[in-house]
């Protein structure tokens, strides 16, 4: 049996640096491409104020950037560390992905980001442009490999269990590469990258209007904001009704759950706006439903079913039961390799093989498992379903008040009053936060809701830990911890301090001041 | 109150002016505490501990603990 305690360390330390992470990473990626766009209208127009612009938020975008590559290498510490054995049962899968992003990352990115800050008076315009863009696309193609790897972890193609080496191994990379999860979640990911950046950059010239700061470059800031914004965040609204659908074909307990729906209804399912989940009696109280909703947006269809929990649980007690075959037919093949029937019992049954592992968190030897030990393994492939279907509504309403915020924007820049309305500058301050909250939920919505699975269906999350004591664990975290609150520290000093200054207070656009005559801004 | 002109080649010497040295100074400063503290997280928290082992053995038992080495007689 493993260690709950070890399991559950192993997985908050996990958790911490890769939300804290992903403070980072979305900025980066968005912000990266809000510059390129900004340059090109520098390069197209000859206009002064947007190369300014592009090196403001320049600034802003170093401070986020070198930040957020060192908190992504201790998520790499920890596949060592605490996740020895899933590294080695799915390494030969997840390394290559890895290594490929490691590559971009480092290589790719760092070197753009040196030519963008060092290369403005060692480049021509187009030269500095295309620079621009390459470290955005390269920012971009990084968050891909990174959700190739993700996405295998949530769709499991590709790849077959080899009974010699007792681990997963590839054997197809492209089905990895274009597996429809990963894809679909690449998309949906960058686009909630630059639905944050655009609120960033909104929000902090937001400000500068409220102070009667900056006008000049506050506006045009505001209005690149607002468009781009706008256009991303219906992106992230209509990609994700792309993710959901994956998720509904390959991960039905996840949406079942997300859903709060027990049981199966009949097609086409509702949509549940509001609901009180309660997991000791598997019920929803206070549900309010909207008919049909779910049951198009899950399967395409008006007439195919989407399974409730109730009977996804049942179906994982049937697939335990082929799955004990397989691992009594894997250690009848490990005593002797010629053994044809065992090697029939086992290819007809290797698919469920990861769901016999999960009798591991009860008992030492799945074939000692009692029909009480199966229906409770059965059971523990339900996630947390109140956390899922709070989280993912709050990350909708967020997407759905992004539109709304930005489309608002949109029209007051098309009518150049951005900034007749203070009560509207105060609410695009005010929500800064929020893209980085419907980030973090879309997170939990995602890896959280793979729970019990590392990897879907395939290796209990609790077979992946190091054999290492939950001490040790614990130690690691407070050390953790530390570094991260250290960093944090150091970052919002250096953000606040940049943003307070501006580009007035940085010299590098004279305010609101007028320029002599006949220069263009 | 004009202010004179920002003509480009003002413009790509903000990185040369007293913020931009400052700026690059900050942006210095940062890579260096980032890896001092990374360095430090590895020398103290992880390097000291005890590493898992990941031998090829280990996996097995991991996947097929020792008491059920042997294959199974019954099916389940």
């Amino acid at each position: 049996m493993i260690d709950a305690d070890l399991v559950t360390l192993s997985r908050l330390q996990f958790a911490l640096t890769a939300l804290y992470h992903f403070l980072f990473v979305p900025l980066t990626l968005g912000l990266s491409l809000l510059l390129a766009i900004m340059e090109a209208v520098y390069v197209m127009s000859g206009r002064e104020i947007w190369k300014r612009m592009t090196q403001f938020w320049g600034l802003l975008f170093g401070i986020n950037f070198a930040m957020g590559v060192a908190t992504g290498v201790t998520m790499e510490f920890q596949f060592g560390t605490n996740w020895a054995y899933y590294s080695h049962y799915v390494g030969d899968v997840f390394g290559t992905p890895l290594a490929i992003e490691g590559a971009m990352a480092f290589f790719l990115e760092a070197t753009f980001v040196g030519l963008f800050f060092f290369g403005w008076d060692r480049m021509g315009r187009v030269a500095h442009l295309v620079v621009t863009f390459l470290l955005a696309i390269g920012t971009n193609l990084s968050a891909l490999w990174i959700l190739i790897a993700n996405g295998w972890m949530q769709n499991p193609v590709g790849a077959e269990f080899n009974l010699d080496t007792m681990r997963m191994e590839v054997t197809s990379f492209s089905a990895v590469m274009f597996n429809p999860v990963a894809q679909s979640k690449f998309v949906h990911t960058v686009s909630a990258g630059y639905v944050l950046a655009s609120m960033f950059v909104l929000s902090i010239s937001a400000w500068y209007l409220l102070r009667g700061r900056n006008l000049e470059i506050a506006k045009r800031s505001m209005t690149i904001a607002a468009s781009f914004g706008l256009a991303s965040a219906l992106s992230v609204v209509v990609l994700g009704d792309e993710s959901g659908y994956t998720v509904s074909e390959n991960q039905k307990m996840k949406l079942a759950a997300i859903e709060a729906m027990w049981d199966t209804e009949p097609a086409p399912a509702a949509f549940t706006l509001f609901g009180l989940p309660d997991v000791a009696e598997r019920k929803t109280h206070l549900a309010i439903q909207v008919p049909w909703v779910m049951g198009i947006i899950g399967t395409r269809s008006l007439d195919r079913v989407l399974p409730g929990i109730n009977q996804l649980v049942d179906e994982a007690e049937q697939r335990i039961d082929k799955g004990r075959l397989a691992y009594a037919a894997m250690l009848r093949l490990r005593a002797n390799r010629n053994d044809t029937a065992a090697r029939a019992d086992f290819d007809a049954h290797k698919h469920d093989l990861g769901y016999a592992l999960l009798l591991r968190n009860l008992v030492a030897d799945p074939a000692l498992a009692t029909p009480a030990d199966i229906k409770r393994a059965a059971a523990s492939t339900i996630p947390n379903v109140p956390v899922l279907f709070w989280s993912f509504r709050l990350m909708v309403a967020c997407g759905l008040y992004f539109i709304a915020l930005f489309a608002y924007s949109f029209w007051l820049a098309s009518r150049r009053e951005l900034d007749s309305r203070r009560w509207y500058l105060r609410l695009a301050l005010c929500s800064l936060p929020l893209p980085w909250l419907a980030a973090e939920l879309g997170w939990i919505v995602a890896e959280y809701g793979r729970q019990p699975w590392a990897i879907e269906g395939i290796l209990p999350t609790a077979l992946g830990v190091s054999s290492v004591s939950a001490g040790q664990v614990l130690f690691s975290l407070c050390g953790f911890v530390i570094f991260y609150t250290t960093l944090a520290v150091i970052d919002a000093t250096l953000m606040v301090k940049y943003i307070r200054r501006g580009p007035d207070g940085l010299r590098m656009w004279p305010g609101n001041v007028p320029l002599a005559p006949g220069v263009a801004r | 109150m004009i202010m004179p002109a920002h003509s480009s080649a003002s413009a790509d010497a903000w990185f040369h002016s007293v913020d931009g040295r400052r700026y690059k100074r900050h942006f210095g400063w940062l890579i260096v505490a980032k890896a001092v503290l990374l360095a430090t997280l590895y020398f103290l928290c992880i390097a000291p501990q005890t590493r898992a082992d990941t031998s090829p053995d280990a996996v097995r038992r991991r996947i097929v603990p020792e008491s059920t080495q042997t294959p199974a007689t019954t099916q389940p």
